[in-house]
C-alpha cells in the first residue's frame, strides 16, 4: 500500500512539473507577441515622425496638390489613434489608406522634376520606403506569432490550461493582399487606375 | 529468472542494497530531466517566429536561411579536406582490454582528438545577410561521415556510403575495420540553416547620442501624460510607479537604438551569436526546423520510456523489499 501511495504521488508530482512547464510555455508565447506587436509599434512611431518632414518638402513644391498631402497626414493620425487604442482592426484599414496615400503622393512627385531631385526628398522617400518594407516584414512576424499561439491555446494538452487561466486568442493585423508589400511606383504609373 | 534473482539477492543478501536505489532513483531524475528539457526545447523552436534579416529586432531571433562563405580562405574540414561553412570531428581509438574496461570507456573507443570551427560564416534570405559567429553554439546536422583507418589521421578520401544518419540520441552504432574511427559533421555551403540566436547590428556610424536620444524621446512622453497613462499604467491607478517607469525607459532606449540602426550613414552589417542569458540555447541546425523539432520530441519521448522502465523497476524492487 505504501508503494502504490508513493507511485501515486510520483506521477502527480510528475503530472504537476509538466503543467507548470505548460503554463510558463504559455506565458512565453504571449509575451512573443507582445514582442513582436512592440517591434511593429517602434516603426509605426518613427514613420509618424518622418511623415509631417515629408509633407513640408512636398508642400515647398506641389502647390496643387494640397488634396494629397491633407488624405496622407488624416490617414497618419488614423494609424497614430490605431495604434494608441491597440485597435489591429482599425491599424490594419488605417495602414491601407496610409499605403495608398503614400502610393498617390509618389506617383504625383512624378510631375514636379525639382522635388524628385531635391536631396532632402529623396533622403525621406528612401527612409520611408525602408520603414514601409520593415512594417511590412514585422507585420509578417506579428501575425507568425499571433498564429502560433492561438494555435497553441487551442492544442490539447495546452488548452485546459489556456481555459483555466483565460489565455485569449490575438487578432491578426491584416492588411489588403496589395498593400502588402513594398510600394511600388513604377507598377503604379503603369496603372492609371491608381491615380484617380 | 529475474525475479528469482532478485528475490534471492533481497532475501539472503544484507536486504535491500540501497546503493542499487540510488543508482535507479538518479537514473529515473536524470532521464525525466532530459525528457522534460527536451521537450521544451522542441516546443521553443515551434513557438518562435522567424525573422527577416533585415528588420530582425535586436535581441533574441529565429532565423532561416542558406548558409554561405564569407570572403577569405576557405574553411577545410580538418579530416575529409572538403570545403565547408562549419565542421566538428572526433578522432578515436579503439580499446583493448576487458568488457568491462571497454564499458567504462564508451564501448571501447577512446577520444584522442575533437575539436570544432570557430570560423566566421555568413546566412542569407531573401531580404539580407547575417555574420554567424558559431562559437559556443549546439550544431544538429542530419548526418555525419564515419570511416576507419589504421593512422591517427586519416589517409585517404572518404567514400559516399560512409556518411550515416544521425539517431536521435546521437549514438552511432556504425562498425569498420581500423584501429582509428574518425567522426565528421560538416555544414555544407548552400546548405539550409536554422538559427536561433542573440542578433546585434553593429557598425553604425551615425553621429547622433543614444543618450541623448533617449532623454529626448522620454521628454516627448512626459508631454503626453495620457499617453503615457494609458499604455504604461499597468495596475491603473493613475500614476506611474518606479516599475512601470521600467519599462517607460526600456520602451525608449529600443526606440533610440531602432532609431539610431535606421539613421546610420555608414555600412552596418548584422551578426548573429550566443546569449547572454544561458536559459536561451544559440542553436544552428541543417535542414528544417521541423525536422529540429521531431529530433528533441524523439528524444523526449525514449526519455520519457526510460523513465518508465526505470521507475518500474524501482518500484518492483521496493515492493519485493517490501513483501521480505
Amino acid at each position: 500500500m505504501q508503494i502504490a501511495g508513493m507511485l501515486l504521488i510520483s506521477v502527480v508530482f510528475m503530472i504537476l512539473i509538466y503543467a507548470v512547464i505548460l503554463y510558463n510555455h504559455l506565458i512565453v508565447i504571449k509575451h512573443n507577441v507582445g514582442k513582436a506587436w512592440s517591434n511593429i509599434d517602434v516603426l509605426l512611431t518613427q514613420r509618424y515622425d518622418e511623415l509631417p518632414k515629408l509633407v513640408e518638402v512636398c508642400k515647398a513644391y506641389m502647390q496643387h496638390e494640397r488634396g494629397t498631402l491633407e488624405a496622407v497626414m488624416q490617414a497618419r493620425s488614423r494609424v497614430s489613434l490605431a495604434q494608441q487604442h491597440h485597435d489591429i482592426e482599425a491599424l490594419g484599414v488605417a495602414e491601407d489608406f496610409l499605403r495608398q496615400g503614400l502610393g498617390r503622393l509618389f506617383i504625383q512627385v512624378e510631375d514636379y522634376p525639382e522635388l524628385k531631385a531635391d536631396k532632402q526628398f529623396l533622403h525621406l522617400q528612401q527612409r520611408i520606403s525602408g520603414l514601409e518594407n520593415a512594417i511590412a516584414d514585422r507585420r509578417e512576424f506579428y501575425n507568425e506569432s499571433v498564429t502560433r499561439n492561438n494555435t497553441r491555446i487551442e492544442q490539447f494538452p495546452d488548452v485546459f490550461l489556456a481555459r483555466l487561466f483565460a489565455f485569449k486568442p490575438f487578432k491578426l493585423l491584416k492588411f489588403k493582399p496589395e498593400q502588402t508589400g513594398d510600394v511600388d511606383i513604377k507598377s503604379l504609373l503603369d496603372n492609371p487606375a491608381n491615380t484617380n | 529468472m529475474l525475479q528469482q534473482w532478485l528475490e534471492n539477492y533481497i532475501t539472503n543478501g544484507s536486504g535491500l542494497s540501497w546503493f542499487a536505489l540510488l543508482v535507479l532513483t538518479a537514473t529515473t531524475i536524470w532521464l525525466l530531466i532530459n525528457a522534460f528539457s527536451n521537450m521544451l526545447r522542441a516546443r521553443m523552436i515551434e513557438d518562435i517566429a522567424t525573422s527577416k534579416i533585415r528588420s530582425a529586432a535586436q535581441g533574441y531571433v529565429e532565423l532561416i536561411g542558406r548558409a554561405d562563405w564569407l570572403p577569405g580562405p576557405d574553411i577545410r574540414a580538418p579530416l575529409s579536406g572538403k570545403n565547408c561553412v562549419w565542421y566538428s570531428y572526433t578522432i578515436e581509438a579503439r580499446i583493448g582490454g576487458g568488457w568491462f574496461s571497454r564499458l567504462l570507456q564508451r564501448s571501447g573507443w577512446e577520444v584522442l582528438d575533437r575539436g570544432a570551427s570557430t570560423e566566421l560564416f555568413q546566412l542569407s534570405d531573401d531580404t539580407g545577410a547575417c555574420i554567424i559567429d558559431p562559437e559556443s553554439a549546439q550544431v544538429y546536422t542530419t548526418t555525419q561521415d564515419v570511416w576507419f583507418g589504421s593512422s591517427q589521421w586519416p589517409e585517404g578520401p572518404i567514400g559516399a556510403s560512409e556518411t550515416v544518419p544521425l539517431k536521435p540520441l546521437g549514438i552511432n552504432m556504425s562498425m569498420g575495420v581500423g584501429r582509428y574511427r574518425y567522426q565528421e559533421r560538416r555544414i555544407a555551403c548552400g546548405t539550409e540553416l536554422y538559427a536561433l540566436g542573440h542578433f546585434d547590428t553593429i557598425g553604425s556610424d551615425y553621429a547622433g547620442d543614444l543618450s541623448h536620444d533617449v532623454a529626448a524621446i522620454l521628454r516627448s512622453w512626459k508631454r503626453d501624460e495620457a499617453f503615457l497613462l494609458r499604455r504604461y499604467d499597468s495596475n491603473k491607478d493613475g500614476q506611474l510607479d518606479e516599475k512601470e517607469w521600467v519599462s517607460v525607459r526600456r520602451d525608449a532606449q529600443i526606440l533610440a537604438k531602432e532609431h539610431h540602426k535606421l539613421n546610420a550613414t555608414g555600412s552596418t552589417f548584422h551578426t548573429l551569436s550566443e546569449t547572454q542569458d544561458k536559459r536561451l540555447p544559440f542553436i544552428l541546425a541543417t535542414g528544417s526546423p521541423s525536422g529540429l523539432v521531431s529530433r528533441h520530441r524523439k528524444r523526449a519521448l525514449l526519455s520519457l520510456l526510460g523513465v518508465a522502465g526505470t521507475a518500474s523497476f524501482l518500484a518492483y524492487i521496493l515492493w519485493l523489499g517490501y513483501l521480505s
